[in-house]
This record gives structure tokens, sequence and C-alpha cells, in this order.
């Protein structure tokens, strides 16, 4: 996952988009937050984890928000969202 | 993006690659050590998926034009680099519109070498463009732009290293505090016109 992170970031860092981004760890969550999980892991089965970031290009800083597991998704987004909308206001 | 941002309760930090965040939560650690070398031995997966990015193209369409499956384009895109074969990258890049280059540098090579390497470099490139004219007329005059060009980049280098160069903080100097001169009494009689007794 972190080197899914590290991957995006660079991405980023080259000049692009966040929506010229794509791959399948990339999952678009509201107010342009963006949930990777752990796809590519060298690892045979491992927990279903995903770290929510949101680029903010105006400053060119990605936040890296929170982590967790498959299950505790709806809150993670939550608190993303919240901690996005918070970001905006200031 | 320059920054990375980690956010831990109300505190934030600021970090400048993953790998730098990964050393700061993890100081020290057998963990932290794992997931720095994990980040080293992946460096082409992430080479590869920055150029197919930047030229906005899913998985979907860069296996269409490699005429491979979409699993093996994602699997090129994850896994380590010793699991590369020299083939591969080169379908890969090739694929892009890219040559695949392979350069040695010495491991104990500093940041200034690196700059006096790639200075060499385009010494050398400069030679090579300038002397691709040959005495026609029309790519001289191409190559008089180029070199215009690259003068302007050099000059704004120049400036970038001029502007990084911190003056040292200038050490105080003391106050010579002498007493004053006192004018003697003609003098004094020349200013004012009138005779001024000088104790």
């Amino acid at each position: 996952m972190l080197r899914n992170l590290d991957k995006y970031f660079k991405s980023l860092s080259a000049g692009m988009n966040p929506m010229q981004i794509t791959s399948g760890f990339i999952h678009n969550e509201p107010k342009g937050i963006k949930a990777f999980d752990q796809k590519g892991c060298s690892t045979a089965k491992p927990t279903q984890t995903r770290l929510y970031v949101f680029p903010e290009m105006e400053r060119c800083i990605l936040h890296v928000i929170t982590v967790g597991t498959k299950t505790d998704q709806k809150g993670d987004i939550k608190t993303a969202e919240f901690y996005v909308g918070q970001l905006k206001k200031a | 993006m320059r920054k990375v941002v980690q956010q831990g309760g109300n505190m934030s930090k600021r970090f400048g690659s993953v790998s730098d965040m990964m050393k700061d939560l993890n100081d020290g650690s057998a963990q932290a050590e794992a997931i720095q070398k994990d980040l080293k031995r992946s460096q082409i997966s992430s080479i590869l998926f920055v150029m197919r990015n930047k030229q906005n193209l899913t998985q979907g369409q860069m296996a269409e034009k490699l005429g491979w499956s979409q699993s093996k384009v994602s699997k090129m895109e994850h896994q380590e680099d010793t699991h590369y074969s020299v083939s591969e990258i080169t379908d890969y890049c090739s694929a892009l519109g890219y040559n695949l280059e392979i350069g040695f540098s010495l491991k104990s090579e500093t940041w200034l070498d690196k700059v006096k390497r790639h200075y060499t470099h385009m010494h050398r490139y400069l030679n090579k463009i300038s002397d691709s004219a040959q005495g026609d007329a029309a790519i001289q005059k191409g190559v008089n732009q180029v070199m215009i060009e690259a003068s302007g980049n050099l000059l704004h280098l120049v400036e970038v290293c001029i502007g990084k160069v911190k003056k040292p903080p200038k050490s105080p100097t003391s106050l010579i505090v002498s007493r004053p001169e006192v004018p003697d009494e003609d003098y004094a009689q020349s200013v004012s016109g009138t005779k001024v007794k000088v104790t």
C-alpha cells in the first residue's frame, strides 16, 4: 500500500493531474479523496486495507488522512470527508 | 506535488517523499527499514507507472498496445526490480515512445559528482548540436535558436546557483567613540562672527 502511495506521489510530482492517474489500486471517493488498496502487494493474501489521501493541487500537497481495514471503510471515508471539508474552509 | 503531509490527530508533518515519511513514523525500527528497502526495490515499477499515466493511458489501453494481458501490465507496474527482464522493459518503453537507456554510477557518487557529470553531458550534447549544421544555412538557423534557448536556460541556472549562495553573517564591528575635536578659537570666530572662548 505504501508502494502504491509512493507511485501516486511520484506521478503527482511529475506534474500529473489526479484525474490522469489510473490504476487498479486507486478508488475515487467523494470530495476528491482517493483510497489506495493493497493491490500489487507481494504477500499472498494481505488484509484488505485502505489508505485515504487528498491531493491538494493548489498548494502542491498530498494529504495522508487515515488508514483502515475494509470493515472500517464507512467511518474512514467520513473522517476523510470531514478533514477535507475543514481544509477547504481554512 | 512537492510535499506529502501525514495527519496524526491535530498534528501534521510535512515530508518530501513517502520514504522520508516512513523514516519519521517508525524511527529506526526494523519495520521502517523493511519499508525503506521495499520502496528501494520497486523503483522501476514506479517509473513505468508514471510513464504510462503521463501518456493518459489506462492499463487496458497499454495492454492493447503491447499485445499483452491487462494483468501483465499491472504486474509490470507492481513487481520488484529484480524480477524484470530487459526485453520486457524495452517493449514497455517502446510502446510509450521511449528508448531504454541504462546508466551506471558509483555508489560513492555525491550530488556534486552528479552535477559535474551532467555538466559534461550537456557540454557534449551542445557540441553535437552545434556540429550538426555542417554548413547548411537552414540547420544553422535552428542550431542558433537552440543555442539561444540553451543560453537562457543556463543563465537561469546560474541565477539559481547565485541565489543559493548564502552570505556569511556580518561580523560585529566595534564602534569607536572618540572625544570630539575642539575647534580652535579663530575657526569659531570665522563661523559665527563672534569671538567664542573655547575652554
